[in-house]
């Protein structure tokens, strides 16, 4: 049986970089991976597949903290400007934007399919729809994305 | 998608939490866990004496293999160890815990002192020293514990190997807590453990020596527990108190039998309660047995036993009443035991919870059901408050807590917002425990709770919110749409109502198969229906009334 100590050393990047898209913010996807963590570590000798539990989990937290942080913004928008946040890592500003800005699902499916590099039927299964919708998402985000990275190839094209 | 990947993989460097620092996130929550287990560890460890070890008879020199297999009397023999697993324990740990005395016979009694004062339960293991490390569990062992769930754990001890479940943590103080050492635990060094995470006790014992007898155990008391003692396996000239659940009228003095093998002995010594609440002076009359001094309430009335006891079983009952309960009387400590260690910290482990209201756990989770013990026995109301504050002040929320129904407080306790107490005055008293429930609505943080009575009855709680629940099923379901003939009502998903926006068509107008599909949740806020001809519904989350809008 793998220990949860090699497991995490093993997937613990690809968990964070996801859940940072997910969660559109590097600090609130590592807590929610943490999170996730640490209730799969107290059950691992009872999970048969901690990638799919914890990846699960860690997007339900998210997504609840952030459902959380929706309301918070509802209640100050007026009072308080929103912060534009800084790209994580060397990501491109536009690209990290357009990843912001994504409807939920495409993001979730992004960041599951494309940085925890999860089979799309793997994907449908942890958020619960079907396959089918997982690829139209995945497309619907594709086309956006490049789309927002198109400028910034072309900036840095010119001379 | 392979280009995306690439513009995504700076992500893959960002830096995850380290594995230690997760170790601390994890040894923190379950270290909450298990202060909020404290609520339970009264039905927890009945349950342990009941299921865990074999509940025939009182269990003492039993040997019970753990996977609920055959039972097997070996008081008197040794018996070689089950196979230890290879595998040794990962904790090196052998403090915490002061065993006394430090080296035993098999079938001796030996007290555990916690110097820590830290919470436990009444369950350690017994590891054996061997091949370089401490081997798992060979015995699980329990101890007569404190607090009022010290009647908790017939059985002693259990063989087999480890690791034994840990029962909730109702134990607190510096001790003594007191265990059997197994009559049949070969000689050699052990370890006494308690392992709790994060705090593992440990103390080092020798085993050495022919094993020592139990003394024949007199059959159980069938009568009602009109009597109680605060623990019952007790060591010559030790101080312990005496309950009275049912508040009987009683004397001061309480006699003490013995039990020969057969039956039980002529009263052998009178123990005076030294109770300073009853301050009428005691009256003797010549030559009559008991004083005739009566006194009632709760308790507990602290007695001491006589120095010059034998080891055996003793009934102890109340004077002038049939209330009886029985002790185990084991060797007093050996001279050269050494210092009883005592807390620089934390007062002497009780007999009994202190003040007038105490709770089972001062860390308690929404939604689950708190026992509130009263040891003076205070007259008080069914009902109490239980209000948020912050530095002293109360704010915000405010619930009031009802016990539960009957007159031993079992049945569901309630609960209700506000503070009025309008039908919820009557009087009641006795010892408890009282069962009230912390609504599942209160938010985290902390809170004052309180009873109704004459006197200020609070205690201070922490509330926490009950783990995040399991991920949710799939946000996408099948629909049925209800029209009306200016447009389309609102419909019911995910337990929540949405509004159709702006609806498409009517019931004047719907194309054949518009009305079902499937519906699928987008965001919190928004949802899309796909009827199966294609056409396409956006709804928003309604919140607040909908009203039927003027046709356009």
């Amino acid at each position: 049986v793998e220990r949860f100590e090699d497991w995490y050393a093993a997937h613990h990047h690809r968990l964070v970089a996801a859940l940072t898209v997910v969660a559109g913010d590097v600090d609130a996807g590592r807590e929610a991976v943490d999170e996730a963590c640490v209730r799969a570590w107290e059950r691992w000798a009872r999970i048969d597949d901690p990638g799919g539990y914890v990846y699960r989990t860690a997007v339900n937290v998210a997504r609840r903290r952030a459902r959380r942080a929706g309301h918070e913004r509802r209640l100050l928008t007026r009072a308080v400007p929103r912060d534009r946040a800084a790209p994580p890592a060397d990501l491109a500003v536009g690209l990290w934007d357009a990843l912001r800005a994504l409807p939920r699902r495409e993001r979730e499916v992004v960041a599951l399919r494309l940085l925890a590099d999860l089979p799309e039927q793997r994907v449908a299964e942890l958020l619960g729809i079907a396959q089918g919708t997982v690829s139209r998402a995945l497309h619907d985000a594709r086309r956006t994305l490049v789309g927002e990275l198109a400028p910034i190839e072309d900036e840095g094209a010119t001379p | 998608v392979t280009d995306l990947r690439d513009d995504l993989a700076p992500l893959l460097e960002l830096a995850g939490t380290p594995i230690e620092d997760l170790a601390a996130r994890r040894r923190r929550r379950r270290a909450r866990r298990r202060l909020t287990g404290a609520a339970v560890c009264g039905a927890f460890v009945v349950l342990l004496g009941a299921g865990v070890v074999a509940a025939d008879g009182d269990g003492e020199g039993q040997r019970t293999t753990t996977d609920g297999g055959e039972t097997t009397p070996t008081s008197g023999a040794t018996v070689p160890l089950p196979e230890p697993s290879p595998t040794t324990s990962p904790l090196d740990v052998t403090e915490g815990l002061v065993v006394l005395p430090a080296t035993a016979r098999p079938g001796e009694v030996v007290d555990l002192f916690v110097p820590g004062g830290e919470r436990r339960g009444v369950t350690f293991t017994l590891e054996p020293w061997g091949d370089g490390g401490w081997s798992r569990a060979t015995f699980g062992l329990t101890s007569d514990g404190g607090g009022p769930y010290d009647r908790g754990g017939s059985a002693l001890w259990v063989a087999g190997p480890g690791p034994y479940p840990v029962d909730g943590l109702g134990v607190e103080g510096s001790g003594p807590d007191r265990v059997v050492v197994p009559d049949v635990a070969p000689p050699g060094r052990y370890r006494i453990c308690h392992h709790a995470d994060p705090v593992h006790l440990c103390g080092e014992l020798q085993v050495a020596g022919e094993p020592v007898t139990s003394p024949p155990r007199p059959p159980a008391e069938h009568e009602p527990e009109l009597l109680t003692t605060s623990r019952w396996m007790l060591r010559p000239g030790e101080a312990f108190s005496l309950r009275f659940p049912t508040e009987i009228p009683r004397g001061v003095m309480s006699t003490l039998a013995r039990w020969d093998g057969a039956g039980w002995t002529d009263p052998i010594a009178q123990l005076h309660s030294s109770a300073a609440a009853y301050a009428e002076p005691q009256v003797e009359a010549p030559g009559a047995t008991f004083p005739s001094v009566q006194v009632d309430g709760p308790g507990p009335d602290p007695v001491v036993l006589p120095d010059d006891l034998e080891p055996g079983w003793y009934r102890i009952c109340a004077a002038e009443v049939a209330a009886c309960d029985q002790i185990r009387v084991v060797d007093p400590l050996p001279a050269d035991s050494g210092p009883v260690p005592t807390s620089s910290t934390i007062a002497p482990q009780s007999t009994a919870p202190t003040g007038p209201m105490v709770a089972a756990a001062d860390h308690v989770t929404a939604g689950d059901v708190v026992e509130l013990w009263f040891p003076t026995g205070v007259h008080r109301g069914v009902a109490f408050t239980l209000v948020g504050r912050a530095d002293g002040s109360a704010v915000g929320a405010a619930y009031v807590l009802e016990v539960g129904s009957g007159p031993d407080g079992l049945g569901v306790p309630a609960w209700a917002e506000g503070t009025s107490w309008a039908g919820r005055l009557p009087a009641r008293s006795g010892i408890g425990p009282e069962r009230i429930v912390i609504p599942p609505v209160a938010e985290a943080g902390p809170y004052r709770l309180c009873a109704w009575a004459d006197d200020d009855l609070c205690v201070d709680v922490e509330v926490a919110q009950p783990p995040e629940s399991p991920p949710a099923p799939a946000r996408e379901d099948d629909h049925l749409l209800e029209l009306w003939h200016c447009g389309i009502l609102p419909t019911t998903f995910l337990g929540e109502t949405w509004a159709a926006e702006p609806a498409p068509f009517d019931q004047t107008n719907a194309p054949v198969g518009a009305t079902t599909g499937t519906i699928t949740a987008l965001d919190d806020d928004e949802a899309r229906y796909v009827g199966s001809d294609g056409s396409v519904v956006r709804f928003v989350r309604l919140d607040g009334a909908w009203l039927l809008p003027p046709c356009p």
